[in-house]
């Protein structure tokens, strides 16, 4: 259990600035956010010239002025996440996939001893490595699979992140394109 | 319908540039499979014809991770056997791995996954283990997509104020009109 000692010292730490000191560290804590490309900014201008164009592809249909708007905005912020939602799919899928990277993985498995003996024999053909030759060749190709490994393994927990952080951002735009077109339609 | 007719159709997914399908899949399925839910919701606005096509993404999603998951099983199941040393020589492993794909293991796959103490369902079943994290986060995505899907139908019927309502209505009123002439009905008497 803390002590009340320890626990005024808390108390008098955390009324100490808190946070990154150096100019180096604030720079680096001011892009904590733009993590991915859905927490990047977003070209004001830009933004406002796709909501507008979705608002006014709205008129006609049984919503207000300000529903429209309420809505376009939904719409905007949801097919961002779902841009990027296939993009990260798209991505794995076209080679950083598990499935993908586990069959190349097999095929470069089944390859490699095919591979070795064929460095051996042309060494062979130049009196051939000795025993201690040969089994430096073999640890380097063992010691070069390992890093690939542990590359890959890294790649998809780093992957797997990003799909978690996604989702969030995905669900809360579903969730506001919902509510939005809920109320603006309730209205009328 | 054609794939065109839709494209012209889906004006605000064409504002942004939106394209469902990812490489490698089937463009004419996907356009199939909208134009016949835009006729079955019966979509005429551009906001109708705009949510039954996230409807239809919506379960194209789920249907893209469960895809998805058959790849990771596959991968994970010929890792197993290639893994397995009496499997060299006697079974390849990319071949296992098309054959359960395209699910035409043959009779010799078989028996060579039984001479190293296998079967396909054990396979599956220990690449599942293996592969439960993943396999839980994909099942998480296609949870997510069935929520969203969920909030899409519920705006629709908000959006297309509807004929399910009304129908739905006039259902209660006939149920309502049961139960009242139910009333009616004089009850049995206990004794008798």
């Amino acid at each position: 259990m803390t002590s009340i000692a320890q626990r005024r010292a808390n108390r008098r730490n955390a009324l100490k600035p808190t946070g990154p000191r150096t100019e180096t560290g604030k720079r680096r804590a001011s892009l904590n956010a733009v993590s991915h490309g859905l927490s990047a900014p977003v070209d004001p201008a830009w933004r406002e010239g796709k909501v507008s164009t979705i608002e006014g592809a709205l008129k006609g249909e049984r919503l207000s002025s300000a529903g429209s708007r309420r809505v376009a905005e939904a719409i905007f912020e949801f097919e961002r996440n779902i841009a990027h939602q296939r993009e990260i799919f798209a991505t794995r899928h076209a080679g950083n996939d598990e499935g993908a990277d586990e069959s190349s993985h097999l095929e470069a498995d089944a390859a490699l001893p095919g591979e070795m003996d064929e460095m051996l024999m042309i060494d062979e053909r130049h009196g051939g490595p000795d025993e201690d030759e040969r089994a430096w060749l073999i640890e380097a190709q063992k010691f070069m699979r390992r890093q690939q490994r542990l590359q890959h393994a890294r790649a998809k927990r780093d992957a797997v992140e990003e799909i978690v952080r996604a989702d969030r951002y995905m669900r809360r735009a579903a969730n506001q394109l919902v509510k939005a077109l809920k109320a603006s339609l309730k209205v009328l | 319908m054609s794939k065109g007719e839709i494209t012209q159709k889906s004006e605000i997914s064409k504002l942004l540039g939106a394209k469902p399908v990812l490489p490698g899949e089937n463009a004419d399925e996907y356009a199939a499979g909208l134009a016949a839910l835009i006729a079955e919701l019966d979509a005429k606005t551009m906001l109708q014809i705009y949510l039954a096509e996230k409807i239809y993404d919506c379960l194209w999603w789920i249907k893209r991770y469960e895809a998805q998951k058959r790849t990771v099983m596959i991968a994970v199941m010929t890792e197993i056997v290639q893994g397995h040393y009496p499997a060299k020589g006697t079974i390849d492993a990319v071949e296992l791995r098309d054959a359960l794909t395209s699910e035409a293991v043959t009779a010799e796959m078989v028996e060579a996954l039984q001479d190293m103490g296998y079967t396909v369902e054990s396979l599956k079943q220990q690449a599942l283990t293996r592969k439960a994290r993943e396999i839980r986060a994909l099942d998480e995505q296609i949870a997510l997509q069935a929520k969203i899907l969920a909030g899409f139908q519920a705006s629709y019927e908000v959006a297309a104020s509807r004929k399910l309502n009304i129908e739905r209505m006039r259902l209660q009123n006939e149920m309502l009109r049961r139960d009242v002439e139910a009333i009616d009905v004089k009850p049995l008497d206990k004794k008798s």
